[in-house]
């Protein structure tokens, strides 16, 4: 079960998580960002993962194409407020060398605003 | 000294009548009349003489050539002691002694001028020139007895009331000294003539033939009537006639003159710069390999000379003529300096790139790149110039048949410096001998070259042996390259195409991500979370991925005992090492499955869905590699390896550590082995990627 939230906050796409992103709910996470990124009023995405209790592997590789296609139109796709368990998964799959990792969704955007 | 020379009767004479003797006069101006040592003797030659040789032999008639000056042959003829004279402008006042035959040639009329005392660039045509001449006080130098072929300029010269304006000299080499030291601002004479005269005077730097067109003096036999029946010198303006209609006379030309052509030709700056370009190529493709395979200053300075020189050095040997950068040292010194030139340069680069780039290695690809994209032009350069000068050489040396001879000394030069080189390297595979294509390309360019240069449909001009010359050395260039860059493999290679390495590589590729997603389907993804497969799945995967990589490591170990050539060596070492990684991640997954499958904590759920992640990507990223999904694998890749002594340690600091817990942690090594081994294979893949890119 996956709750998705997303909205545009001065060109910042807000895309918020809330439950389980795997195998059963990556599609519809896939959707939501692939329409987030190809925005042309958003120049950047944050992905706030502070709801997100777990991350499998079909979830990082959701987060893996949305950062292939940012990195494509020449924008950022950024996490922030992930929890210790997701942590825990960007950590060791090595996903954090590639996606910025921020403590909270603030400080996301003020990385992304300078 | 008189000298004679007999040529002995034709067949055709010897079985009918007795020959009869035509005595003829030569004085030297080459190439049309002159002498050259043959053995011990003085022999006449040149074009006039063959000419007059052939027709002779037409018409029965037996040549005797004294050495005799202009003057005096025409006297000669008037007192009956000589038959025929050779290379004679028309002049009715000679009428009444002699008679001319139907045009055998004709002369190219050029104008000559000092460079320090240039025209005005308006000369355009005759009568610009004349105005020159009268407007600004020029003085036009002509050889005597000279026949100019425009009317309005030979009515110039002879009208009396411009003797201010003419000065007639004894011969061309008067006229080169006058125009030399200002007697004469301009002279008319024979481009043949000339440009042969200066190319052995290079002193005479500043004297340019000038672009203005003066026409061409036909030019004739001329036959005594003291001593010549009517009826034998109807017999040689009839063989002059079959000689000309079955194009014999236009062979003997071309024999003669495409010599000459091309000694002038080879001896012009351009010629010379074609040359050197080929030289620099070949001298920075030893350079670059030098670089490469790590040699030492006097190495790299081998491995650039052997391919620039060593194929002329090798062609005028054969040729037996002097080397040719004994005579021109400066294509030795061009090595000489760019050797020095790199030895700097790689120094002061690697000084600089170890101090100010931060990422060294990729520094490295980016140069190794531009190194590899330079040794491919200079080395399509290299081969297009060298056969076409190979060719030149050839011809120049009057190399007969041109057609077989041109096409394989224009092999020789652009060839066997780099044959030597590859020996010199002890690589025994020379790439130039079995899937590179180059020699094909050299004999097909100098047989081109070489037909181009014997068939009439060129006409025998300076200008048009530039062009001929220039486009036939930019084709090669241009095929060399798009051999070079589509990769197309010599089609002529006597090996089996279907178990060609290439093939068998193609086939590795194809079969990893396969592999891959074998490895993937380890750890299959069932109700939102990634596990490991049970037991008996497990070992039924294990099976089928030993034996896919068994019939891997059979193919690759039958490649090791074959001649590989050197790319083929190097690429064969990073798929096996690829694959070796391949064998060790799935031994490790296998081991770290079956372990503790009954007791999975949160930590390795953690590992087993980032193990997923990780084997899919790569899976998908072999399938399909596209920019952008080498360069996230690159990132992957380059992961702090020191994550998993962090997440350890903050594990056991953070509560005590039951013996189940303990099991997990221990499990994380060999996770941590997978990863590793991960990115050790997507390094090597992303560096055979880049490789086989160049």
């Amino acid at each position: 079960m996956l709750n998705i939230e997303d909205h545009n906050e001065n060109g910042t796409g807000i895309c918020a998580f809330e439950g389980r992103l795997d195998g059963n709910t990556s599609e519809q996470a896939d959707k939501h960002l692939t329409s987030l990124v190809d925005n042309g009023d958003v120049d950047n995405v944050i992905i706030d993962l502070s709801s997100l209790e777990y991350l499998s592997s079909a979830g990082l590789r959701v987060l893996l194409m949305a950062a292939k296609r940012a990195k494509g139109c020449k924008k950022q796709v950024v996490l922030a407020a992930a929890n210790e368990s997701v942590q825990q998964v960007l950590t060791i799959s090595g996903f954090s060398s590639i996606l910025k990792i921020f403590p909270d969704r603030t400080s996301a955007e003020d990385a992304l605003a300078s | 000294m008189l000298f004679s020379c007999l040529w002995p009767p034709s067949a055709s004479a010897q079985t009918q009548d007795v020959a009869v003797l035509l005595r003829a006069g030569i004085f030297d101006r080459q190439p049309f009349h002159g002498k050259e040592t043959r053995g011990w003797m003085r022999v006449p030659t040149g074009l006039d003489v063959s000419i007059l040789q052939a027709i002779s032999e037409e018409a029965n008639f037996r040549p005797q050539i004294e050495n005799r000056s202009w003057q005096d042959q025409l006297t000669a003829m008037q007192e009956g002691a000589q038959d025929i004279a050779f290379g004679a402008y028309y002049d009715s006042n000679r009428l009444s002694y002699a008679r001319y035959s139907p045009s055998y040639r004709s002369e190219e009329n050029a104008l000559y001028v000092d460079v320090q005392n240039a025209p005005p660039s308006n000369l355009s045509d005759v009568s610009d020139l004349i105005t020159w001449l009268q407007t600004d006080g020029v003085r036009l130098g002509i050889a005597r007895g000279f026949l100019l072929a425009e009317e309005a300029l030979e009515d110039f010269v002879r009208d009396p009331e411009n003797s201010e304006h003419v000065v007639e000299m004894g011969d061309k080499g008067d006229l080169l000294q006058a125009l030399g030291s200002g007697v004469i601002q301009a002279f008319v004479g024979s481009p043949l003539v000339i440009d042969l005269m200066l190319h052995n005077q290079p002193d005479r730097r500043t004297i340019r033939r000038h672009a203005l067109d003066l026409g061409e003096t036909d030019v004739f036999l001329m036959y005594s009537r003291a001593t010549l029946t009517d009826k034998q010198m109807d017999r040689l303006d009839q063989a002059i006639e079959d000689l000309r209609t079955s194009g014999e006379i236009n062979n003997i030309k071309r024999e003669f003159l495409l010599p000459t052509f091309l000694t002038i030709i080879t001896n012009q700056g351009w010629f010379f710069v074609l040359n050197m370009m080929g030289v620099v190529a070949f001298s920075l493709s030893g350079i670059l390999l030098a670089r490469k395979g790590r040699y030492n200053f006097f190495g790299a300075l081998i491995l650039a000379a052997t391919p620039a020189l060593g194929g002329g050095l090798v062609r005028d040997i054969f040729l037996g003529v002097p080397v040719s950068f004994f005579e021109t040292p400066s294509y030795l010194f061009v090595v000489m300096g760019l050797v020095i030139g790199a030895t700097i340069l790689f120094k002061v680069w690697d000084l600089l790139r170890n101090r100010f780039f931060e990422n060294p290695v990729a520094t490295e690809r980016w140069a190794l790149k531009l190194y590899d994209h330079l040794f491919k032009i200079f080395d399509a350069w290299a081969v297009a110039a060298a056969t076409i000068v190979g060719v030149s050489v050839a011809a120049e040396n009057f190399v007969q048949p041109l057609w077989l001879w041109g096409p394989l000394l224009g092999v020789i030069t652009a060839s066997f410096g780099v044959i030597l080189r590859d020996m010199i390297r002890a690589n025994h595979d020379i790439l130039l001998l079995k899937k590179d294509s180059a020699g094909e390309m050299s004999l097909l360019i100098g047989t081109i070259y070489s037909i181009c240069l014997l068939q009439p449909f060129i006409a025998l001009s300076t200008r048009n042996i530039f062009i001929t010359t220039m486009m036939l050395t930019v084709t090669g260039f241009i095929l060399r390259i798009v051999i070079i860059y589509a990769k197309i493999q010599n089609p002529l290679n006597l090996g089996n195409s279907r178990n060609a390495p290439q093939k068998r590589f193609s086939h590795f590729e194809k079969t990893e991500p396969k592999l891959w997603t074998l490895l993937e389907s380890f750890i299959p993804e069932s109700g939102g979370q990634a596990h490991p497969l049970s037991r008996s799945d497990l070992e039924n995967q294990h099976l089928e991925f030993f034996n896919q990589i068994k019939e891997l490591h059979e193919m690759f170990r039958d490649m090791t005992r074959e001649p590989l050539g050197e790319s083929e060596v190097d690429r064969l070492l990073i798929l096996q090492s690829r694959l070796e990684r391949l064998r060790l991640i799935e031994e490790n997954l296998y081991a770290v499955a079956t372990d503790g499958q009954s007791a999975w904590s949160q930590l390795d759920q953690a590992f087993w869905e980032s193990l997923h992640a990780v084997i899919g990507t790569v899976a998908t990223t072999l399938d399909d590699p596209d920019p952008l999904s080498i360069e996230l694998l690159t990132n992957l890749a380059t992961a702090d390896p020191r994550r998993f002594e962090e997440l350890r340690k903050q594990h056991r600091d953070t509560d005590t550590t039951t013996q189940q817990e303990e099991d997990t942690l221990q499990r994380t090594y060999r996770f941590q082995r997978i990863f590793i081994l991960i990115a050790e294979y997507v390094n090597l893949y992303i560096t055979d990627l880049n490789q086989t890119e160049q």
